[in-house]
């Protein structure tokens, strides 16, 4: 199985490093909203970007800007003027419908030019009409709320700008990340509601000294409020290169970047209050503490970041909020991979030089969860509650789960989340069940949507809304024929089964997320069969193929007891998997690809009969493909099989 | 750096980038600007006059004899990123072009003294610019 999966991971299509759908658009997974009116004239025009050159460079510092733009915090590059600093960002704006407010503060000595004065009333007819009116400056016009608009304030040379320039846009940072409103002193103190939501600060700056006249290093204090990136200088090497072929056309103008280059945001961010709920937190948590000390320390002996002229400091309030929001957006059901990740956004950002990278590096190695050897993972929300103790570590580690959510991302294109094993699967219990052929796969709750949904909009609009949500589950019937036949490219099922939910001849299907035991041997090719198990010799039966469901699902039944017991477990549902389950471990296993069929779980409904949904057949559509077949009938043409799924209890 | 004038207005045309001509003097900025004029070239006094030669094929130059002000510079730095935002600071309004590059030919005439005043006033505008021509 293990040289199986690594051949699929080959072939399986990668992620878009940027992907769009219809309302957001994601930066090597970090999802943004696009703006509700995305038009107008400080909406960057698209088509001026259509060149824009996706190397590896540009897409880790739109990547890094989005990460800053999704949490709401400012965000602050320091990088020389060749890197593409401003036209990043308004390239991004030009993807999301957003507008962009630009300030270049170099020469600029007049608070006022950015937050706006009075001058005289353009529009004064009579004495009555005022004399004066407050016309808005450059922040304040991006500080503003419009329905339906998203603005981002680029405040160019920001190193390079006045002191009193600096104190004023500082009162503004506090106001905007307390959820304050501004006052405008500026304004007979009018008072403007702000949201870092529709609002997002940018400061651009070139290094200072380093060749850049009067651009003065940043005070650490007044830099603490900013998410500081530190980008280099100069293009690296490897993207000069990549990027000046792919303007000769030599190269594709959006450049394959590795699956660990990637940082899925989650749909939905958690609440504060369920962060003690994920397995590890307190012990990892310690062991972050320790590393914000000895990263501190680190600079303060200039041991890392001694070349860089711009001091700064890890902050001891800034950098756990920051973390602890990062956790709560990004949370992928590994702590571990989590916590290093916002590490090495908000720590090693910060840093310019590989081999400072390389040093800081090894201390969040370091912030990793280990379980204890006898307690369960799974923490308890009630904080009182002891926590469940087991003979053996339940087979839960974060491998498991980190497998699970690459395997899925691969057949998804999109992030799903892993709940954590169910404290009965000891790694004795995995061992029995490798042995009757099974292994542990998690099946994920995706947000199918409701009949209602799939009534209204028709089973095509309903599946294209399945693939706005996972890019990679794509509509069968919108493959080109090449496609069809590489079955390495994921597919739902096809129209035709949808639509048998549609006209109430099936239950719509649920994924509620659970875990289960599937047997995983490959579904042989017609006139072959299936491996001898264990298993098939329980359930009583010479083969898998030339039974009919009633007998299958009678066998699966009466089996059931021993099939648990030989397991190790006391609980669990046996039974073939649905059509969808079917379909999502197909597309990662590979089962489509033979011209056979398999039994479903999935009862369809035809003029008063009860039906099982077949699945599987390779020339149709393979793990697309579906029919429907009569239960008590065998199919003697050694055509039609079936598998058997433990699902797992708490 | 190309061998003759007429080389270098050949290559600025379509340029992501401002291009810049220095001039070793007021003199030989007088000459230039009558090269360019030959070429059909229009002199922009300000930005909102930079702003009608941008959006559509044309040739424009600005010619500049003491430091440069700060609008322009804002117009040199912004110019290769798909969108150009002045902030007139006198009707507090913002003022945008999207440039539209084909066809068009932005020059930067500057004497030497006024490049060197213009750097020691913070505007590097050499690490800005494309491509540059000096005799």
């Amino acid at each position: 199985m293990e040289d199986r999966s690594m051949e699929r991971y080959e072939h399986n299509p990668r992620p878009e490093p940027v992907s769009e759908s219809h309302d957001t658009v994601a930066y090597l997974g970090v999802r943004l909203p696009k703006a509700q009116h995305g038009e107008g004239q400080f909406v960057p025009q698209r088509d001026k970007y259509v060149d824009y050159i996706e190397d590896k460079f540009s897409l880790g510092l739109e990547k890094d800007i989005a990460v800053s733009f999704l949490q709401g915090d400012p965000v602050l590059v320091e990088g020389g003027t060749s890197i593409g600093k401003t036209t990043t960002i308004r390239k991004m704006a030009s993807d999301l419908g957003w507008e962009v407010h630009y300030v270049n503060l170099n020469g600029a000595t007049d608070v006022e030019d950015l937050m706006g004065r009075y001058i005289p009333n353009p529009d004064r007819r009579t004495v009555e009409d005022p004399e004066y009116q407050f016309a808005d400056g450059k922040v304040t016009s991006g500080l503003r709320q419009e329905e339906g608009k998203i603005k981002v304030i680029i405040l160019d040379e920001y190193n390079a700008a006045a002191p009193n320039i600096l104190i004023r846009v500082h009162e503004v940072l506090d106001a905007l990340n307390r959820g304050e409103s501004v006052v405008l002193s500026e304004d007979a103190s009018e008072v403007v509601p702000v949201s870092k939501a529709t609002t997002k600060m940018v400061a651009l700056t070139n290094p200072p000294g380093k060749g850049y006249f009067g651009r003065e290093p940043l005070d650490p204090a007044q830099l603490r409020r900013w998410v500081y990136i530190k980008a280099p200088s100069d293009l690296p090497d490897d993207t000069f290169s990549y990027s000046t072929d792919a303007l000769f056309t030599l190269a594709s103008q959006m450049e394959e970047v590795p699956q660990e280059a990637f940082l899925m945001s989650r749909d939905t961010a958690l609440l504060p209050e369920q962060l003690q709920e994920i397995p590890g937190i307190e012990n990892i948590l310690g062991k972050y503490k320790e590393f914000h000390k000895a990263a501190k320390k680190l600079v303060k002996e200039r041991k890392v970041a001694a070349d860089q002229p711009q001091p700064f400091t890890y902050d001891d309030r800034m950098e756990p909020r920051r973390v602890r929001d990062f956790v709560l957006a990004f949370y992928n059901g590994d702590v571990t991979e989590t916590f290093q990740s916002a590490l090495r956004y908000y720590y090693s950002n910060k840093l310019e030089s590989d081999e400072d990278k390389a040093k800081l590096e090894e201390l969040i190695q370091y912030v990793e969860y280990v379980a204890p050897q006898n307690v369960s993972q799974r923490r308890s929300a009630d904080r009182n509650a002891t926590a469940p103790v087991s003979a053996e570590r339940p087979a839960a580690d974060p491998e498991s789960i980190r497998t699970e959510i690459n395997a899925w991302r691969r057949v998804l294109g999109a992030e799903v989340d892993i709940q954590p094993l169910p404290a009965s699967v000891t790694p004795e219990v995995r061992r029995n069940l490798e042995r009757m052929g099974m292994e542990l796969r998690f099946i994920p709750n995706l947000d199918l949507g409701t009949l209602d949904d799939l009534k209204r909009k028709g089973q095509e609009q309903f599946i294209d809304d399945l693939q706005r949500k996972y890019p990679n589950w794509r509509r069968y019937e919108t493959l080109s024929d090449s496609e069809r036949e590489d079955h390495s490219v994921t597919r739902n099922l096809e129209q035709w089964f949808w639509e048998l939910a549609k006209e109430d001849r099936m239950d719509f299907p649920t994924m509620p997320g659970n875990w289960v035991a599937v047997e995983t041997m490959p579904k042989p090719s017609w006139g072959e069969h299936y491996a001898p198990s264990r298993l098939t010799e329980k359930l009583g039966f010479e083969d898998r193929f030339n039974v009919t469901w009633n007998d299958a699902n009678e066998a699966m039944n009466r089996s059931k007891r021993d099939i648990l017991s030989e397991a190790g477990l006391r609980s669990g549902d046996v039974r073939m998997l649905n059509a969808v389950e079917w379909n999502l471990l197909a597309n990662r296993e590979g089962w489509g690809q033979t011209n056979t069929y398999e039994w479903t779980n999935t009862e369809a409904r035809a003029a008063g009969d009860s039906l099982r949904v077949v699945v599987g057949y390779s020339d149709g559509g393979g793990a697309a493909y579906a029919d429907w077949g009569s239960p008590g009938y065998s199919y003697d043409d050694g055509s039609l099989g079936f598998r058997v799924a433990v699902v797992l209890g708490p | 750096m190309t061998n003759t004038f007429e080389d270098f207005l050949k290559y600025t045309s379509s340029q992501k980038e401002v291009s810049l001509a220095l001039a070793k003097d007021e003199a030989e900025l007088t000459e230039l600007i009558q090269a360019l004029e030959k070429h059909q070239f229009r002199q922009a006094v300000d930005y909102s006059d930079l702003f009608k030669h941008i959006t559509q094929p044309g040739k424009v130059f600005v010619a500049v004899k003491d430091a440069l002000p700060k609008d322009m510079y804002d117009f040199i730095v912004q110019y290769p990123t798909g969108q150009v935002e002045i902030y007139d600071k006198f009707n507090l309004k913002s003022k945008l072009v999207t440039p539209s590059y084909k066809d068009v030919s932005v020059i930067f005439l500057i004497t030497k003294a006024a490049l060197t005043k213009t750097q020691e006033s913070g505007f590097r505008i050499l690490e800005q610019v494309g491509i540059t021509y000096q005799s």
